[in-house]
């Protein structure tokens, strides 16, 4: 429903900027949309609709628009909960930004934010489902990135601006690599996304061009094996659309949604079957350290070619705060699938799971 | 053991003592009831009867005391032996779901079936059997939720007779109930003791139909048992009003019917009774608040313990005799403070010469007098000038006429 | 006739049909899947004809358990929700009311959601099942001890209504501190399904389970005298603590059992019952017990069906179905009986 809702606001929002004067410029990333106005302000759809106005320092906002949906620009504070916006600041030379964010010190890989929240000049909010509140308001960032809508709430009732940014609804893979352009122009770095959405575009055709020479396609599944039940990445996801682009054939095609999906044992069991590879998010981090542990985590599901004959990935601790390297994940995922084309290659974010 | 005639002991407590938790209600209950009694408990609202009765059902456990129950002592029978002895009625409401009233009274079979619970032809005999002494022969087809309350209460005293106990058990059998239904029920719980030899005990709230239909009474009241014994013998006035602490109102032994007390607003009147022709006149007149005085009542006659239970001020004569001289003087002085003389239109016989002696003389005193007397027969009969006299057709237009004539002379 | 002939020849009518439904519903359930097969094919399979090695595999080893575990598991829990229905004299009590489901849910998130077994993942087999049966037996046997000690079973009620309250608790407060990564997999735990059942598993729910079933069937007696109230089969000569014990073993027992292989499965114990009432005519329960097990296995084999079927190959959640369909049932049952009041 809720999707439709924000499908309908962004079509809206086609059509208004269609009429637009030329002046005006209206992106659409998947449900998040920017449109820039020639007086410098920007108005944000956020991932669930909300329509936040960027205006520019000492410029009087727009009438009628409530402070908690307005965001003075350039922020000088950020606060966030999300691993992959942060890491995106990365590329927007915005990092240092960051003032506060959820998750104890080891949990971060980044090493600004790591040493930052070693030497205090960034401030932990806590826990990522127990935030503290008070720590946030001391700080009073300009703008709280979030993934979880439920804050939102508690965040207006304490005057914090708050930008929905939950990636589930930017599944695909060319809105991956855009939405670097929406939190553009909170910090004004214009021209770092360009830079960063012309660099992944390049890394991922060269990575279609040189698949394109390959007739096999290896046959790919991406999801995660649990006691009794297994989940999968849809066939519209980045995911599924990577593996396609680097000369795969995904064979969850037909399921669609917007996060990994719960799909019937038997189906993943036919398709197991045929696969040569198979990655997934399950990691050592969860007990998941070896083929063997997977095969005893489900029996039924044991006799799958990855976990025999095949291969099976999972991303390395890091990989979830490097959506900056957009294009070396490309790059790795193209090379565990034609390993051939990519002779001598060193994978970085991924690791090939072991026998036992 | 026993004698031929005489009939074995049910139950027997001995210093019992119940209560819940560490808080006793009751202490030192003793008494013994043989098969085929009815039993019934009497005392006010929270004297205990209802601890009483589940302590004896063992829903609670006793305090202190011992009861024993068939000859057997009741602590250590096993809950399904007890069971087999005695059933009991509560006061709970029964929500059985989807069963028949048959399928309800069949329940009462349950500590004579086997593990599994199926009714034998025996089972099925015993259950119809209940049925048909319960008058419910007509409801058995009928979900028990779908009856009425009269008709639950029968199919709960036949699930309860289907138990064939040798003692029931009954919390208040008759609450919820209209007049019809409760006189059903006590009739039918009385055809229990006098056929199937069945022992009851009933707390009950209704004095007047306990003393009716029971072999023994006893009342609680004061934390203990207060008297036990015959109805008969237990139940005269003082023990009653004790029992109740009764303040407005009085219990006659003989009629067996509680009369509340009035505030004697109006009045006095005085009425000359006989043979019953007063009662109705007698109970209205005290329900309108008339101070009532009687002329002449023969004692053994029913005006004579209605204007005793009403605490009107009597004269009475023996029965069938003349009064003596004094109580004809008393009757004189009475008259003259009466605002008004009423013929209760007696019957005229040998007996009640004095009382329309009485009539003639008020009639010369100048007294008004009303009278539910045919104006035609009245001279005749009385002897007293009917001309003199506001004749009624009956009692609700005598009341009226009367409280015109006081409210006149007031004013 | 007499009443109890008609009821029982009502019985002998309803019970086959349920009997005859309940294989259907088997049959559909070895047929229908997100892989195709033709019928013949199975048929085949079941008797032991090779085939396809693939649809064989898929056959006898994803469909097959999990059918028999949707109609078994059903017919277990609805008979675990009617024991506690009876029992607390409240038709809107279920399985799980005693706080089972919560008590395995507890046990779950300790070994999803922290690393305390980090190291056993893939190790000990059966982790999660196995973690879900010590968590039902935990809340199952505090439960039993309140039940042998406190006088009414309204008091029992609320403490296993509390027993859910306090592990819920300890639960969530784990969720919280739990990484997003495990949240995953726990919420897929606490959706409750069928799915990925192995023989061994199903072996041993279906043996202990038609141990229980039997056992249940030994207290139908005492459980007809408790729709009376609990005084009135306490003075029909139950003897309530022995059998308050029995029916809490038994109710949680079967319910524990499902609970630890499916998870938690909403309603199937709350409504079936009602249905059951409804297509007897009776609140007798040794003509309850057998029809309330077949409408169980019925009510949850189909919504088994369903929920794979519905958006395939992707999985609905089974306590949708079974809430989506079970809920309007409940309602429109208790709305009518009112009526009829």
């Amino acid at each position: 429903m809720k999707r439709i809702i924000v499908m309908a606001w962004a079509a809206l929002l086609i059509c208004l900027a269609a009429i637009a004067p030329a002046q005006a410029s209206f992106e659409a990333i998947g449900p998040f949309s920017v449109e820039s106005r020639d007086n410098g302000t920007f108005v944000l759809t956020d991932g669930i609709g909300r329509r936040i106005h960027l205006v520019p320092r000492g410029q009087k906002p727009p009438p009628g628009v409530e402070e908690k949906n307005l965001v003075r620009i350039p922020v000088k504070s950020v606060a966030t909960d999300s691993w992959r916006d942060t890491s995106l600041f990365l590329a927007l030379d915005a990092i240092d930004k960051v003032k506060a964010v959820t998750g104890k010190p080891e949990e971060w890989i980044i090493p600004q934010i790591r040493d930052g929240l070693h030497n205090g000049s960034i401030v932990s909010l806590g826990q990522r489902h127990g935030m503290d509140y008070e720590q946030l308001v001391k700080i009073k960032p300009d703008v709280f990135f979030t993934w979880d809508e439920s804050m939102i709430p508690m965040l207006d009732e304490l005057g914090i601006a708050t930008v929905v940014t939950n990636t589930d609804l930017a599944r695909d893979l060319d809105t991956q690599i855009r939405f670097v352009r929406y939190l553009a122009p909170f910090f004004g770095s214009f021209k770092q996304a360009d830079q960063y959405v012309a660099k992944v575009r390049a890394v991922l055709e060269d990575i279609k061009a040189k698949a394109n020479g390959v007739a096999a396609k290896p046959k790919v599944i991406w999801g995660d094996v649990y006691s009794k039940r297994v989940l999968v990445e849809p066939g519209n996801s980045w995911a599924a659309q990577i593996v396609q682009a680097a000369g795969g054939n995904y064979l969850f095609n037909d399921v669609a949604g917007d996060t990994c999906l719960e799909i019937a044992l038997e189906r993943f069991y036919s398709s197991g079957c045929e696969a040569d590879m198979m990655i997934t998010y399950r990691t050592p981090r969860q007990g998941m350290a070896t083929k063997a542990r997977m095969k005893a985590t489900n029996i039924t599901i044991a006799g799958i070619k990855p976990l025999s004959v095949g291969k099976v990935f999972y991303p390395l601790q890091h990989y979830s705060q490097s959506a900056d390297k957009l294009d070396e994940i490309l790059v790795d995922l193209a090379a565990m699938i034609h390993p051939e084309l990519y002779p001598g290659f060193e994978l970085r974010y991924f690791v090939e799971m072991p026998e036992d | 053991m026993n004698h031929a005639h005489n009939k074995p002991t049910v139950v027997r407590l001995e210093n019992l003592q119940v209560g819940y938790g560490r808080k006793a209600v009751l202490r030192e209950i003793s008494f013994g009831l043989q098969e085929g009694r009815f039993l019934s408990l009497l005392g006010p609202n929270g004297a205990g009867k209802t601890t009483l009765l589940r302590t004896m059902a063992r829903l609670i456990p006793a305090m202190a005391g011992n009861i024993m129950i068939a000859g057997r002592d009741f602590s250590k029978l096993k809950q399904s032996e007890l069971a087999r002895i005695q059933a009991v009625v509560l006061t709970d409401r029964l929500k059985p779901g989807l069963l028949t009233a048959y399928e309800v009274a069949a329940l009462g079979r349950h500590p004579h079936t086997g593990f599994f619970g199926k009714l034998g032809p025996q089972d099925h005999q015993a259950v119809k059997r209940a049925i048909e002494m319960v008058g419910a022969g007509d409801l058995t087809d009928r979900y028990f939720e779908q009856l009425s309350d009269g008709e639950k209460q029968k199919i709960v005293l036949a699930r309860a007779l289907a138990q064939e106990p040798r003692l029931i058990l009954l919390d208040e059998p008759t609450l919820h109930l209209d007049l019809k239904h409760r006189l059903e029920t006590m009739s039918i719980l009385r055809s229990m003791c006098r056929e199937m030899r069945v022992a009851v005990i009933a707390s009950l709230h209704d004095i007047d139909i306990a003393s009716r239909v029971s072999d023994q009474v006893a009342l609680i009241s004061g934390g203990g048992l207060a008297a036990f014994g015959p109805p008969e013998r237990i139940l005269d006035e003082q023990a009653v009003a004790r029992l109740y602490s009764l303040n407005g109102a009085r219990y006659d032994s003989r009629l067996g019917v509680i009369e509340l007390r009035n505030a004697k607003r109006r009045g006095p009147v005085f009425v000359l009774p006989g043979g019953g022709a007063a009662a109705s006149t007698l109970r209205l007149l005290h329900k309108r608040d008339y101070a009532i005085m009687c002329g002449i009542a023969h004692q053994g006659d029913i005006d004579t313990h209605i204007a005793r239970a009403l605490d009107a001020e009597l004269v009475t004569a023996p029965p069938f005799g003349r009064a003596t001289p004094e109580a004809l003087q008393e009757c004189r002085r009475m008259m003259q403070l009466a605002g008004a003389v009423i013929d209760s239109g007696f019957e005229l016989g040998q007996a009640n010469q004095d009382n329309a002696a009485l009539l003639a003389e008020a009639s010369k005193m100048g007294k008004a007098i009303f009278s539910l007397r045919a104006p035609a027969s009245q001279e005749k009969e009385t002897g007293a000038p009917a001309a003199d006299m506001v004749h009624c057709q009956d009692e609700m237009e005598l009341a009226s006429r009367l409280s015109a004539f006081f409210h006149k002379s007031v004013s | 006739m007499k009443p109890s002939e008609a009821r029982n020849h009502r019985a002998m009518a309803v019970l086959p049909l349920l009997a005859l439904t309940m294989i259907v519903v088997f049959w559909l359930s070895l047929n229908v899947g997100s892989v195709n097969s033709r019928s013949g094919e199975v048929w085949r399979i079941i008797w032991g004809a090779a085939a396809d090695a693939n649809l064989d595999f898929i056959v006898r080893n994803i469909r097959l358990p999990r059918a028999l575990a949707a109609l078994g598991g059903g017919a277990m829990l609805a008979v675990s929700g009617l024991l506690l229905q009876v029992f607390f004299r409240n038709p809107i009590v279920g399985p799980f009311v005693l706080g089972i489901s919560s008590g395995a849910t507890l046990m779950v998130s300790l070994v999803m959601l922290t690393s305390v077994a980090v190291g056993m993942v893939g190790v000990v087999p059966y982790l999660t099942p196995l973690a879900a049966f010590a968590g039902a037996l935990g809340a199952m046997s505090l439960v039993m001890a309140v039940a042998s000690r406190v006088k009414q079973g309204v008091t029992l009620l609320i403490t296993g209504i509390m027993i859910g309250y306090l592990t819920s608790a300890v639960t969530s407060l784990l969720i919280t501190f739990a990484e997003a990564e495990r949240i995953k997999g726990f919420n897929l735990w606490q959706l409750g399904s069928f799915s990925g059942y192995t023989w061994t598993e199903l072996a041993l729910m279906m043996s202990i389970g038609s141990v229980l079933l039997v056992l249940v069937y030994g207290i139908s007696k005492q459980l007809n005298a408790f729709l009376l109230g609990e005084n009135y089969a306490a003075t029909m000569g139950v003897n309530i603590r022995r059998f308050r014990i029995a029916l809490v073993f038994v109710s949680c027992g079967l319910s524990a059992l499902v609970t630890a292989t499916a998870g938690p499965v909403a309603f199937v114990g709350l409504a079936v019952p009602h249905m059951a009432r409804l297509a007897m005519g009776t609140s007798d329960n040794k003509l309850l017990i057998p029809a309330t097990a077949l409408i169980g296995a019925v009510v949850c084999g189909a919504c088994d069906i369903v929920a794979r079927m519905l958006f395939a190959p992707v999985e609905a959640p089974l306590s949708a179905i079974t809430s989506f369909f079970g809920a309007p049932v409940v309602i429109m049952l208790l709305l009518r009986n009112r009526v009829k009041q």
